[in-house]
């Protein structure tokens, strides 16, 4: 994983906390976009 | 002074500590083999007394150094912060060093268990494999290098926020941030679930 990924992936795990439990899914499926590394 | 083998007082090792606070660089030269040399002692005399494969309360052991060694009464809550700091980081080190000698591994050896303040927790177990946590702890060092000196503060060395937030010269804020995300990666590097940690 370069540094950028590793930037966004800890940009993404502070968001999808402010979002509810219901909604992280959704939020996630839409932010990672196709970035496979990011959605494992 | 280079190269002199003397314990320094209690006096001169409080002293060593306010000047490193002010920025004098040579005193933290100075400091660091006594610190590190006293925790090395107390952590083998804690091993040396129970069985291999017990737990090692890491707190409690810097928490006892800085007794040994400080004058509490002539210091600041911010060299306290400043010591336990360093005493973390000369902690992951003395812990992997033990874990790796040959002695320890000759009475049978087994994982250096490392037990994590309530507040802490890791791991879903109260104790940690010390081996597997420094190696999982490197990799997201080269990744997060300040949220990893996050995690070496606080769980070696069990700083609170606002002392680790001092001792990194960043918020309190972004200490609990850095935190929150080093557990939850760490977490997962540890579980070994699939995927390569990151």
């Amino acid at each position: 994983m370069d540094a950028e990924r590793a930037r966004r992936l800890e940009e993404l795990y502070h968001s999808a906390l402010e979002h509810e439990q219901g909604g992280r899914a959704a939020f996630l499926r839409g932010a990672c976009g196709s970035d496979p590394v990011l959605k494992t | 002074m280079p190269g002199s083998s003397e314990i320094p007082s209690k006096v001169e090792v409080t002293q060593l500590l306010k000047a490193w606070g002010q920025g004098d660089d040579r005193a933290l030269e100075r400091l660091t083999p006594v610190v590190e040399d006293e925790l090395h002692r107390m952590a083998h005399r804690c091993m040396a007394r129970e069985n291999p494969g017990h737990t090692l309360q890491t707190t409690a052991l810097v928490n006892e150094v800085y007794l040994r060694l400080i004058d509490i009464h002539a210091v600041t809550w911010q060299d306290r912060a400043h010591f336990f700091a360093m005493s973390a980081r000369l902690m992951r080190r003395v812990l992997t060093d033990f874990a790796r000698s040959r002695n320890y591994q000759k009475r049978g050896g087994g994982a250096v268990q490392v037990s994590l303040d309530e507040g802490l927790l890791l791991v879903p177990e109260k104790n940690a494999d010390i081996l597997a946590l420094d190696e999982a702890l490197t990799r997201f060092a080269a990744l997060y290098p300040r949220q990893s000196q996050v995690v070496e503060l606080r769980f070696f060395g069990g700083l609170e926020v606002e002392e680790a937030a001092e001792a990194l010269k960043t918020s309190p804020v972004t200490v609990k941030r850095d935190w929150r995300f080093a557990k939850a990666w760490l977490l997962r590097a540890l579980s070994g679930e699939k995927g390569d940690g990151c």
